[in-house]
């Protein structure tokens, strides 16, 4: 008995989350920025995963460009040139934006993941612990971002993963923030009060209420970090903070400033890379809007 | 908004006509010739107790007297402040005469006092820059124009002498104690030169010391100008705010050496400067934790032909560098290793497996990675984060999972790679050094004595390599005065240390540095044909600088420049003139 409750329970929670779905895929059809940002970014995404049919990885070994001349304009051979060591420029940027991609999204885990938690501990519990949790918030809120992941990336490493890590940890300040506000007003909500009168531990109540609520903001603020994540992993790349062993966007741009591909005029090697990163970023930023509008109905209409 | 607009503009146009002034100063004005110089390295401490960085050397080349110069040509010593010497018998003791007409800038006269202060001082207190030369040397005032200077043992360096002499008068007021954190800004000069204006983390400005008893220089003003980067300071050379620049990024230094930038004309210099990578070979000293496989000469031989040099010096240096084979221990290509081109390490994949095989390090368990005895053939790579240092990582790297050896690359600062490297921590690291002129300092940092025995401590010998045959040749060329005997014994020095690899020695490097040939000429290079311009040993250009051709600039320039300066400032008064009214009509609002 209580198990056929039970699924019947599962069922329509399924059957609402799956019109919920269909109601944001609706808008988002009709949201014209948010559905371009979606194209874009299946775009980005086909290229990342096309990496293997455009060039063979072994050409970003730096010992691939043995015979090939340095810094050689767009040609058949090589349709965006070569860099400054005679490698193909289009192999990097496919391959890069693999990296790049990874980077920002396991970043926006790391960000998420640590800013849902503070934001919910914060939001929900009161006194001394809530306190602390919103003084550390503060902290990271007002730290010179870039410094702070300058230092951390010297000293734990700079793999991609380490690296992701890094900019996770640095950027999820903001998040925490936005989700506390958002706990206080939900917790005060009437559903959630009745679940308390019945006896509902915490636990039970955050989980099962509160965090619900709060998931589409959660989502929309994801979709927000990316960008900044890429972004933070381009500049860190850029100023040589970057790992030097696997090709990243902003590798490329470092490569090419280094090199000084401006003066010699050698557009093919830096305006790939620059506008590949202003590509994603608009992309997750238009996409990131939308939904925002989509879950926080007081944004509607504007 | 459209406020702030204007006020850009404004300022702008101002800017614009300042450099337009500055410009014609440069260029016009022939009673005071400014040369104007781009560099990428601030100042680390004028304090010559404690400064260390070319740039540090270059400002004491200008502005401290030393007994002997060295010449442009060859670094074959040359009166400065002594104007001759003598030696006795068993090359121990040199009397040296100075010159009577020196004073330093303040007008104090400069005289014996002021040498043999300096070098006691130095001893006595180990000052960084001066030990290394005056270590067995006792010097003592004779009267006001003679010195004598003594050295315990034979010293082949001697008579050269070419330490930076200190004004007694000025540093006999400063303690021990405070020495260290002494600014050095007392602006006394004993030099061709002396600082008349500084701006920490911007610029530098010398002009010349009207008391210098040397070569009268024809430039009346040095600026060194700090830049963020070499390809911004590169600009500023080519738009004319600069007239010479150090660090040139190679791919544009090409196309200059090749004149294909008018006005512009490049020097490709060495003078030692290369780059390696140490070994741990792990000599018992009771610390650190190199890879066993280390220990055996055979596997670093094979490190070294696995490595490519002459790839890295077309690809990095684009051709401006020459493949290494041992140390480069002065900046006197005459003591380089001569080695038969057929004998020499070169990229042979083939014999550096054929090494490893013989050592006993095969893949047993096919992963691709060699090993012996159940120990995996797998080092750990340092990486220097200095902008370039790391660009030879990747290619290293590849090269060594070629023939089979797998590396774990961390990057490090340049402090952190120290402290691993006195604590003897570490496979392999990327390093480099810039030698001396004399050969002796090079070559004794890979004596026994200088491996690492306390991690506090540390020692200069990085390949932690003990080799008593090296030792005793060290310590024979150190005391030998005849110049053709002691080349021969730094040849052998070469042989053993490229026999047992201690290093992979990767490249000799160029200088790249680049002036405006329309406004000067006489570029002196040291050593001549093959060293810079900039930031040599003596830094001997400053003095020997002309303005370019004798005709003169033409007065076409000069009207050009005042018309563009009278426009400049014309626009600037209207656009201000314009934002005032404008800002006048917000604060009625």
């Amino acid at each position: 008995m209580s198990e056929s409750t039970g699924t019947t329970f599962r069922a329509m929670t399924w059957a609402r989350r799956r019109t919920a779905l269909s109601r944001v895929w609706r808008e988002l059809r009709h949201d014209r920025p948010g559905f371009i940002g979606l194209l874009l970014l299946s775009g980005f995404g086909l290229f990342a995963l096309s990496a293997p049919l455009i060039a063979d990885r072994s050409s970003l070994l730096v010992a691939s460009g043995r015979n090939n001349p340095d810094l050689a304009a767009p040609s058949i051979k090589f349709l965006l040139g070569t860099d400054e060591i005679g490698r193909d420029v289009l192999a990097q940027l496919v391959w890069g934006s693999r990296v790049s991609l990874f980077i920002g999204l396991f970043a926006t885990v790391v960000a998420v993941v640590i800013g849902s938690v503070v934001g919910l501990a914060a939001g929900y519990t009161k006194g001394k612990v809530s306190a602390v949790l919103l003084a550390i918030d503060d902290f990271f809120l007002v730290v010179p971002f870039l410094p702070l992941a300058i230092v951390l990336a010297v000293v734990l490493g700079r793999s991609p993963v380490t690296l992701s890590i890094v900019i996770g940890v640095t950027s999820w300040a903001g998040s925490a923030r936005l989700i506390r506000a958002q706990v206080l007003t939900l917790s005060e909500r009437a559903y959630v009060e009745r679940a308390r009168a019945l006896g509902a531990s915490s636990w039970h109540v955050i989980v099962r209420h509160v965090l619900p609520g709060v998931a589409p903001l959660i989502i929309a603020n994801a979709t927000l970090i990316v960008p900044s994540a890429i972004l933070t992993e381009s500049t860190l790349s850029f100023l040589g903070f970057g790992d030097r062993l696997s090709p990243s966007w902003g590798k490329l741009l470092e490569g090419a400033q280094s090199s000084g591909s401006i003066t010699l005029n050698a557009w093919w090697y830096y305006l790939p890379p620059g506008l590949c990163i202003i590509g994603i970023v608009l992309a997750f930023t238009l996409l990131g809007r939308s939904l925002e509008r989509i879950f926080d109905p007081r944004l509607r209409g504007r | 908004m459209g406020k702030r607009t204007l006020r850009v503009l404004a300022t702008g146009a101002l800017g614009f006509g300042l450099l337009a002034a500055g410009l014609s100063s440069n260029v016009s004005a022939k009673d005071n010739l400014v040369f104007s110089v781009g560099v990428t390295q601030d100042i680390d401490s004028l304090n010559v107790s404690v400064g260390y960085l070319v740039m540090d050397f270059e400002i004491w080349n200008l502005t401290l007297p030393s007994l002997t110069d060295m010449a442009a040509e060859d670094f074959s010593i040359l009166p400065s402040m002594a104007e001759s010497w003598t030696g006795s018998e068993d090359g121990l003791t040199w009397t040296y005469k100075l010159r009577s007409d020196m004073k330093w800038s303040d007008g104090e006269p400069m005289t014996a006092d002021d040498v043999v202060y300096t070098i006691t001082r130095a001893v006595e207190e180990g000052w960084v820059n001066h030990t290394a030369t005056l270590a067995n040397i006792t010097a003592t005032v004779i009267d006001a124009r003679t010195v004598e200077v003594v050295s315990a043992v034979p010293d082949p360096k001697l008579p050269g002498l070419g330490v930076y002499i200190l004004p007694k008068h000025i540093y006999e007021k400063i303690s021990t104690e405070d020495l260290p954190n002494y600014p050095a800004d007392d602006n006394v000069s004993g030099g061709s030169f002396q600082i008349v204006e500084r701006k920490e983390g911007e610029f530098i400005r010398l002009a010349r010391n009207p008391n210098w008893w040397g070569k009268e220089p024809k430039i009346d003003e040095v600026i060194f100008r700090l830049y963020e980067t070499a390809e911004a300071q590169f600009n500023a050379l080519k738009a004319g705010d600069l007239d010479a620049i150090d660090d040139v990024p190679v791919k544009i230094f090409t196309s200059v050496a090749a004149g294909e930038v008018e006005n512009l004309i490049g020097v490709a210099g060495n003078q030692g400067s290369f780059s390696n990578i140490a070994i741990n070979t792990s000599c018992a000293t009771g610390i650190g934790n190199g890879h066993v496989a280390l220990k055996d000469p055979k596997v670093r031989q094979a490190i070294n032909w696995a490595i490519d040099r002459q790839l890295l010096v077309d690809k990095l240096l684009n051709g401006f560098g020459a493949p290494a084979m041992s140390i480069v221990p002065s900046a006197n290509p005459a003591f380089d290793i001569k080695i038969d081109a057929a004998e020499a390490y070169s990229y042979d994949p083939a014999k550096a497996n054929a090494l490893l095989d013989e050592a006993g390090w095969k893949d047993s368990n096919s992963d691709g990675v060699r090993d012996k005895d159940g120990t995996e053939l797998k080092l750990r790579y340092f990486d220097r984060s200095t902008s370039g240092a790391g660009d030879t990582t990747p290619f290293i790297t590849g090269w060594l999972k070629d023939v089979g050896i797998a590396t774990d690359v961390k990057t490090l600062d340049e402090d952190s790679l120290i402290a691993e490297q006195s604590k003897s921590d570490f496979d392999l690291y990327t390093w480099g050094w810039t030698p001396y002129v004399d050969p002796d300092n090079m070559l004794s940092y890979f004596t026994t004595s200088q491996v690492p025995t306390d991690p506090e401590v540390g020692g200069y010998n990085d390949g932690n390599w003990c080799n008593e045959e090296y030792d005793a040749l060290y310590v024979k060329q150190n005391a030998e005065l005849d110049p053709v005997k002691r080349a021969e014994l730094i040849q052998q020095m070469h042989r053993v240390f490229y026999d047992e690899a201690p290093y992979a020695a990767l490249y000799k490097y160029d200088n790249l540095q680049a002036f405006r040939s329309d406004r000067w000429q006489n570029f002196t290079r040291q050593p001549s044909n093959v060293g810079p311009v900039l930031f040599t040993n003596t830094s001997p250009v400053y003095r020997d600088l002309e303005p370019a051709g004798s005709g003169g600039i033409s007065g076409g320039t000069n009207t050009m420049v005042i018309v563009i300066v009278a426009l400049a400032v014309a626009g600037g008064i209207v656009v201000a003139f314009a934002s005032r009214r404008k800002k006048s009509a917000d604060d009625r609002q």
